[in-house]
């Protein structure tokens, strides 16, 4: 029991260690311009944003999917939620948005299941259609109504945010769908030696999925205040943020819940953003940092499940 | 044997899907093609009854335009706006769109080549894509010049300027604009800004950010944070909330770079609480003139802009060229000066030049004055002049005439 507690201790300080760490660096380079209440909250609120995305592409990066196509979907879902949110309000932004998410998930998870070609190479084509298809729906950009705009404000956007972490990990963690991805991640072959049926939950996981970019492109859109349209491969630059949040949170599993850690990797991305604004540091530097902060995460957390191995 | 089928079906689907894929450029240039090939009809009906109408075999002639989006305000005005003067001069226009990536606009420059067009447009991301599009064009004879940009590498200027098929370029004085603009920010008494902009190596970008960072520096307005390559609705929101939230006496974001960013950044500010506080300035104007002039009007925004009427004057020294009557047998340089809105100009721009009979300040007349088909006198400097005079008073001096 004693033994229980104070692991659980453990896992904490290690998880908040990181993010305190960092902020720490930066409080004490710009004590004046990094670090207060007010910042930080506006943090927490600007990495509900990516999370909310990320929930969605854990479903699929767990059973060793990947999907290209995550960036146009928002783009697409985002546009249709737009184009409705005139004449419906809420209801035409988030059904638009998420209906539009779905369907195009299940387009992927269609073409998945019946090429059986990877999910990489499927994605990336219908990144291109689904680019195009954005474009033809709305040419030019369009922008949410101030009165429809409160899932870019406090309080509505982090209530969001918090729905949608607790819904993705009671999915995650107490369904028997939850239960069959985690297996199918462990292992495939195992999973279906169990008598789970690898294909039929990749599919499901790619719908899943959607929902979540449904919702995604909420928050997305209501942040921005508008989407334009996108093509070229250029919406493919949005699956970076969730898909870093994405292997941040499963490289701090070990230590605490993965939709947490999701989340506090999106905060430690805001944060070493902001903190090297306020230092004035130019943008190809800041890229260059953030890459390497994720190199030596994932690298140390490698180190430290080889000695525990060893041990 | 069974294995082999599956995998040949595999690979046929897979290059289908991936054909299907590409599709959105072919599409898209498809449609665009169709648009302008429909606004350009038959030069014989297309050319207007007072001029010499544009010979049966001037419809054949097509421009190729490289372009950076065919989404967005912007890019769909200037499209507009070309797609009217082809009605008139009896051309076609056709429109690739690859970003801001030197590799794919070079691939669209060969494409247009292969294609066999007479002449090329281009919105260049580096002033190197523009030397390789000397040699493509000078190998397939093709006039091509630019918009939007000029040359400063002294190097790729010589190389490009010795091309016999090289027109010219028109392009805005960024920097000066942009030193206005700080100017004007500095003369309402705002002392504590922020700054987003473009990619470095981006001629406008780096234009915009000199121009406004030595009007900053020359009359004490300290910059508390900038961030660089930012060029949409996403990164300038992030951008914004991040100043906000590091600095408690910012009162003013310069948005330079990306009409996105424009809203994205008056929307993160309203977020944030911080409407009436924080101003926005932006050189350049969303496209959304209810907006811009809402905006304005209540002292929420400083903007320069207007400059989307540039790629006419290099389409008209295309034109020309193509049609064998070119302006002049050396490049020709046309520089627009952007208008820096007050709340009269701002009125008058976005409700008689942006959205009244004329498009950007032009109607059908100047398109065949500066036609050499329609106006055998018309000469470069005349071009440079127009370029030079657009205003909004040079619209109204137009107009009231």
């Amino acid at each position: 029991m004693t033994k229980n507690i104070s692991q659980k201790l453990k896992n904490v300080m290690v998880v908040t260690s990181i993010p305190l760490s960092i902020y720490m660096v930066f409080y004490i380079l710009q004590p004046e311009r990094f670090g207060s209440l007010g910042g930080i909250f506006l943090l927490i609120q600007q990495s509900f944003v990516p999370t909310i995305t990320s929930m969605g592409l854990l479903y699929i990066i767990v059973m060793g999917l990947f999907d290209f196509s995550i960036g146009a979907i928002l783009v697409m879902s985002s546009l249709v939620g737009l184009s409705l949110v005139q004449n419906y309000g809420y209801a035409g932004l988030i059904l638009g948005c998420v209906i539009t998410a779905v369907a195009l998930q299940l387009v992927n998870a269609v073409l998945y299941s019946l090429l059986k070609i990877p999910s990489l190479i499927v994605t990336v084509g219908t990144l291109m259609i689904f680019e195009a298809l954005g474009s033809f729906v709305a040419p030019a950009d369009l922008w949410i109504p101030a009165e429809y705009g409160a899932f870019g404000r406090f309080p509505a956007n982090v209530i969001l945010g918090i729905l949608v972490v607790v819904f993705a990990y009671f999915i995650m963690y107490r369904t028997r769908f939850g239960i069959y991805v985690q297996a199918i991640g462990q292992s495939e072959t195992i999973a279906r030696s169990m008598g789970v049926n690898p294909a039929k939950i990749k599919f499901y996981g790619f719908i899943m999925c959607g929902f979540f970019v449904g919702l995604g492109a909420v928050s997305l859109c209501s942040f921005n205040g508008g989407m334009v349209a996108q093509i070229g491969m250029n919406s493919m630059m949005r699956v970076f943020t969730p898909m870093i949040g994405c292997f941040i949170g499963i490289t701090l599993k070990k230590y605490c819940n993965v939709m947490v850690g999701i989340f506090i990797g999106q905060f430690i991305l805001s944060m070493i953003t902001l903190g090297l604004i306020t230092l004035k540091v130019d943008v190809a530097i800041q890229n260059f940092l953030t890459g390497l902060f994720l190199i030596v995460l994932v690298a140390l957390s490698a180190i430290n499940k080889k000695n525990e191995v060893v041990k | 044997m069974k294995k082999r089928v599956v995998s040949s079906v595999i690979i046929a689907l897979l290059l289908s899907t991936m054909m299907v894929g590409c599709a959105p450029k072919a599409s898209e240039q498809s449609s665009q093609t169709q648009a302008s090939s429909t606004a350009a009809p038959e030069a014989g009906t297309a050319a207007p009854a007072a001029s010499t109408a544009a010979p049966e075999a001037d419809s054949e002639k097509t421009i190729g335009l490289v372009i950076w989006g065919t989404t967005g305000a912007a890019a769909l005005q200037e499209i507009d706006l070309l797609t009217k003067a082809a009605k008139i001069t009896g051309i076609k226009v056709e429109v690739l769109a690859s970003g801001y990536n030197a590799d794919a606009q070079l691939k669209d420059v060969e494409n247009f080549a292969a294609k066999g067009v007479d002449g090329i447009m281009i919105c260049n991301c580096s002033e190197e894509v523009v030397a390789k599009t000397a040699d493509i064009c000078e190998e397939n004879k093709i006039y091509f010049g630019q918009f939007h940009r000029s040359l400063s590498k002294a190097e790729i200027k010589d190389r490009v300027y010795s091309s016999k098929y090289f027109v010219g370029n028109t392009s805005e004085d960024e920097e000066g604009t942009a030193y206005i603009l700080g100017k004007t920010i500095a003369d309402m008494g705002i002392k504590n800004v922020a700054i987003t902009t473009g990619p470095h190596g981006d001629s406008t970008a780096e234009g915009r950010y000199a121009g406004l960072k030595k009007a900053f520096d020359e009359f004490g307005v300290k910059v508390l944070a900038e961030q660089w390559d930012v060029s949409s609705g996403e990164t300038a929101a992030t951008a914004a909330q991040n100043f906000i939230s590091s600095n408690k006496d910012l009162e003013l974001i310069a948005t330079m770079f990306s009409v996105e960013a424009i809203k994205a950044v008056n929307t993160t500010i309203n977020n944030a609480g911080k409407k009436g506080k924080i101003k926005v300035a932006a050189q350049d104007t969303t496209g959304d003139a209810a907006f811009d002039l809402e905006l304005l009007s209540s002292g929420e925004a400083i903007m320069a802009g207007g400059h989307l009427v540039d790629p006419l004057f290099t389409y008209m020294m295309l034109v020309n060229a193509i049609n064998g009557t070119p302006l002049s047998d050396k490049p020709i340089e046309c520089r627009l000066t952007q208008i820096v809105f007050t709340p009269e100009r701002a009125e008058i721009y976005f409700k008689e030049m942006e959205q009244g009979n004329t498009l950007l300040g032009y109607g059908d007349e100047d398109f065949k004055k500066m036609f050499k088909k329609t106006n055998p006198g018309f000469t470069s400097d005349e071009l440079v002049k127009m370029a030079a005079a657009w205003s909004v008073e040079d619209f109204q001096a137009r107009n009231t005439k």
